[in-house]
């Protein structure tokens, strides 16, 4: 299968809650995968109107028996883009940020690896708004984005919302 | 001797407070996802809400007959 023809099958899952809205499945290799939508209702501030709803998503190997990096898997990409639908249809409120940096120097096949999930999410009913920025301080590099449902009642509260922090970040330069 | 160099702007303590604030929020969202990262794996063998749910997805995935699911 090439990675240009999207996979016509994906991972069973099992989501098994707790505060953190875990998420897990186990591959053909028995590597097993968890997923979480961690709540983060600090990002625009307690006083938000969704604080309650924004989550943040963390995707991590758990158990991998094999000893051994995992290998490309044409079918995790739609497994995760399964997933987070999945938790869209519990709470279609929700805002999901994906944060990835530059300190282990591994960012940009993170960052690859996300808009791989995402291109096998990507609905129209869905809006996704992207950032990079530098931290100075530390000398790291972040990608982040944040996904919401088009159809969410707060969405132009969201996106100000965001559109604040980024011009926080970036006050005096 | 000229430099191209433009002097840092002085921002305003408001101004300085929303910065620091944000880049806050910034570093703590990286923070906690490393936390969050670091704990899947520590906890695995021990959390029994993890544990359920990987032995129930085993025999969901041993009664099908496999892992995968056609879309």
């Amino acid at each position: 299968m090439s990675e240009e023809e999207p996979p016509l099958s994906r991972y069973n899952f099992d989501f098994a809650g707790g505060i953190q809205n875990s998420y897990l499945f186990v591959t053909q290799k028995q590597i097993i995968y968890e997923i979480l939508f961690k709540p983060t209702p600090y990002l625009f501030g307690e006083g938000f109107v969704l604080s309650d709803e924004i989550v943040e998503l963390v995707i991590k190997v758990a158990d991998n028996p094999t000893d051994r990096r995992p290998s490309l898997d044409v079918l995790i990409a739609p497994t995760v883009a399964a997933i987070i639908k999945d938790f869209y249809e519990k709470s279609s409120l929700t805002i999901t940020i994906f944060i990835c940096d530059t300190a282990d120097r591994r960012h940009e096949a993170r960052w690859r690896k996300f808009n791989r999930w995402y291109e096998h999410f990507a609905a129209s009913d869905y809006i996704r708004i992207d950032d990079s920025l530098r931290d100075k301080k530390e000398e790291v590099l972040y990608h982040w984005a944040l996904i919401a449902k088009n159809n969410n009642p707060y969405l132009r509260e969201v996106g100000l919302a965001f559109l604040d922090l980024m011009a926080d970040l970036r006050i005096g330069k | 001797m000229e430099t191209n160099q433009q002097p840092a702007p002085v921002l305003t303590p408001s101004e300085l407070a929303r910065h620091e604030r944000a880049w806050g929020i910034i570093r703590r969202l990286v923070d906690d996802k490393r936390q969050a990262e670091k704990d899947i794996v520590d906890n695995f063998h021990t959390d029994p809400l993890i544990q359920a749910a990987v032995a129930k997805l085993k025999a969901e995935n041993e009664r099908r007959g496999t892992a995968v699911v056609p879309l």
